[in-house]
């Protein structure tokens, strides 16, 4: 049941086209940095932008830094809004009911194949961004924002770490958008509140006056995978965030759940 | 309808348990406490003085509120304000001897200063500029306890500041998980707008976690410096060591080069000060606020100003922040402490305005 879903989830045309459409984009941002490049301005955009053309490693961190916000988001949206609402909408869930497989088991089997493919965009940005950097950039020693020099390869292991942090920080927003498409049998419907759930969090992040609220916003803690290129490597914003991830994981799992298995499916 | 109980309830209950568990987990922690045994202002002076040194590691938080309301006039200004306001994260590692770590954690960049034996290295991330500060042989710092004796010290500090605060041990806290002591500074003199200075110190090994300035124009600490988490063990000493990363510009200063460099601080006249201890007031020399004027905009200062009327007459303008107050006089001199509005007014008339 797990390994269909994932096959599933990973053959769709379409999810297909999501991934390849999302791997154009640390390509693109390091050809665009490489020879459109016109030195000198230092600072602004997101973080590790400056620094790209120094070293091979940071290309996919930029590319990271920049997509966490919107782009990887709404992809995860779209995965987990089809999660349930899409077979809803074309009758494949009445086959999987009448074939007496229990609901937990197919709902766990859908939040695995979602969660799996959130982790696979941001593992995917790392690694053509490694390959696409290794190729336009430099590849010695790496320097963290510490100042300290570490190795090309530690600096790799870094990169793929800040990957699979990142993929985990857009973990709630995916199962925020399996939670609603147990409800409907929309999923374009599902898919866009899953996203604005996640937009609404990131506008009121930036409100100061709602300084107090900060802490309880999935989005919060987004740009944490930064503190892995310190050294030491500053530990406990990653904290944050997974804690953020798992409280708001542990809110929309019970709701999926349980609207799943006793809801009345009609469609 | 059962059903909707389930759907829905058992969510709802989860979201109520993470919610509160968010919200009252910092708040328990730190709302207990310790019992500790009794201590009198001048003993835990004395202890603080006389502690031996101790190496850890912790994370610094420094906030400000010294703009209160006003802060979001000025949010639009951006970096190059030239008031500390907003909170600073610090990582501070000290080690054995002269080893010490100071990390200014930022958003996207990062400050380091790294001091050892061999001397100190000041590291900026952005625009990877290093500097090298030499240390030269001679110069050996001495440590507060050799051959002090910090009781007969702490109960002359005592003494000296007894006629204008009040000291004593307020309750005990917790600070970042340790229980530590509360020694308060009240001033008893009117006027100042500092209502009370709390300092916590850890009550193991007398470290200082904490030091809290309360306005008397608010009830939220207007200066706040204190750790949120800290481990009383030596760190490791690659935390002490910076060789520069190929590619970083280093500028290179030494020890003379060092002295020369803060000469032009101490300025030449010594600016006049007017009333004592808490009520003390600086005058200074037409013209001082110009830089700060400029890094602010000449619009956000004025926005903060209101003008007064002296007591011959004349107009003056204030310039009110939760902790300093300072008066532009109409000669342009400036009057500044931290103490109300009306000191400074007093002030002014006791000069002939």
């Amino acid at each position: 049941m797990f390994v269909e879903e994932l096959k599933r989830v990973f053959r769709r045309p379409r999810n297909l086209i999501i991934l390849g459409l999302i791997a154009l984009v640390p390509i693109l941002l390091g050809v665009v940095v490489r020879f459109a490049s016109h030195g000198g301005s230092h600072g602004g955009g997101p973080a590790f932008f400056a620094e790209i053309t120094q070293n091979a490693v940071f290309l996919p961190l930029a590319a990271l830094a920049s997509m966490e916000t919107l782009i990887l988001p709404l992809a995860a949206s779209i995965i987990a809004g089809d999660s349930v609402a899409g077979d809803a909408a074309n009758g494949s869930l009445r086959y999987l009911l009448v074939r007496r497989v229990p609901r937990a088991r197919i709902i766990h089997a859908k939040i695995v194949a979602a969660l799996v493919y959130t982790l696979a965009l941001s593992l995917m940005i790392a690694v053509i961004g490694l390959v696409a950097g290794a190729i336009l950039f430099p590849h010695h020693q790496v320097v963290t924002l510490s100042g300290v020099s570490i190795s090309f390869l530690h600096g790799v292991g870094e990169a793929l770490l800040a990957a699979v942090v990142v993929g985990a920080s857009i973990f709630s927003v995916t199962m925020v958008g399996i939670a609603v498409s147990t409800f409907t049998s929309s999923s374009l419907a599902a898919t866009s509140i899953a996203v604005t759930v996640a937009i609404a969090s990131e506008v009121l992040d930036a409100i100061p006056q709602l300084e107090k609220i900060r802490p309880i916003l999935l989005s919060n803690y987004w740009s944490s995978f930064i503190n892995i290129f310190r050294s030491p490597i500053l530990a406990g914003p990653i904290y944050k965030d997974l804690l953020e991830q798992l409280g708001w994981m542990a809110v929309f799992y019970l709701l999926a759940v349980f609207n799943f298995s006793q809801r009345d499916i009609t469609s | 309808m059962a059903r909707w109980k389930y759907r829905f309830g058992i969510p709802l209950v989860g979201a109520a348990v993470a919610l509160g568990a968010a919200s009252l987990t910092p708040a328990l922690t730190n709302a207990q406490t310790p019992l500790l045994g009794p201590m009198s202002a001048s003993q835990l002076i004395a202890a603080v003085m006389g502690a031996a040194p101790v190496q850890y590691s912790g994370q610094l938080q420094i906030t400000s509120n010294i703009l209160g309301s006003d802060a979001s006039l000025l949010s639009s200004v951006g970096q190059s304000v030239a008031l500390p306001e907003g909170t600073s994260q610090l990582m501070v590692y000290r080690g054995a001897g002269p080893n010490l770590r100071l990390q200014e954690v930022n958003a996207q960049s990062e400050r380091d200063l790294y001091v050892n034996s061999a001397g100190a290295w000041l590291w900026d991330s952005a625009g990877s500029k290093a500097s090298h500060f030499v240390a030269s042989s001679t110069t050996q710092s001495k440590t507060l306890s050799q051959g002090v004796n910090p009781t007969v010290m702490a109960d002359n500090l005592v003494t000296q500041l007894s006629p204008t605060s009040q000291l004593t041990v307020g309750s005990n806290v917790y600070v970042a998980g340790h229980a530590a002591y509360t020694l308060s500074l009240v001033p008893r003199q009117t006027g100042s707008s500092i209502s009370s200075v709390r300092i916590s110190v850890d009550a193991k090994n007398y470290h200082v976690l904490g030091v809290s300035v309360y306005s008397v124009y608010s009830s939220t600490p207007v200066l706040q410096m204190g750790y949120q988490s800290i481990t009383f063990a030596s760190p490791s000493s690659s935390n002490f060591s910076f060789t520069p990363p190929v590619g970083a510009s280093v500028n290179t200063v030494t020890a003379s080069q060092l002295k020369s460099m803060f000469q032009p601080m101490t300025s030449p006249t010594k600016p006049v000060t007017l009333g004592t201890s808490w009520q003390a007031v600086v005058e200074l020399p037409k013209g001082s606020l110009t830089k700060v004027s400029s890094s602010l905009g000449s619009k956000a200062l004025s926005d903060l100003e209101t003008p007064v009327t002296l007591a011959n007459g004349g107009t003056a303008s204030l310039i009110h922040t939760e902790l300093v107050n300072m008066l532009v006089l109409p000669n342009g001199s400036i009057l500044a402490g931290a103490v109300r509005s009306s000191v400074l007014e007093s002030d002014a008339g006791a000069l002939g305005f």
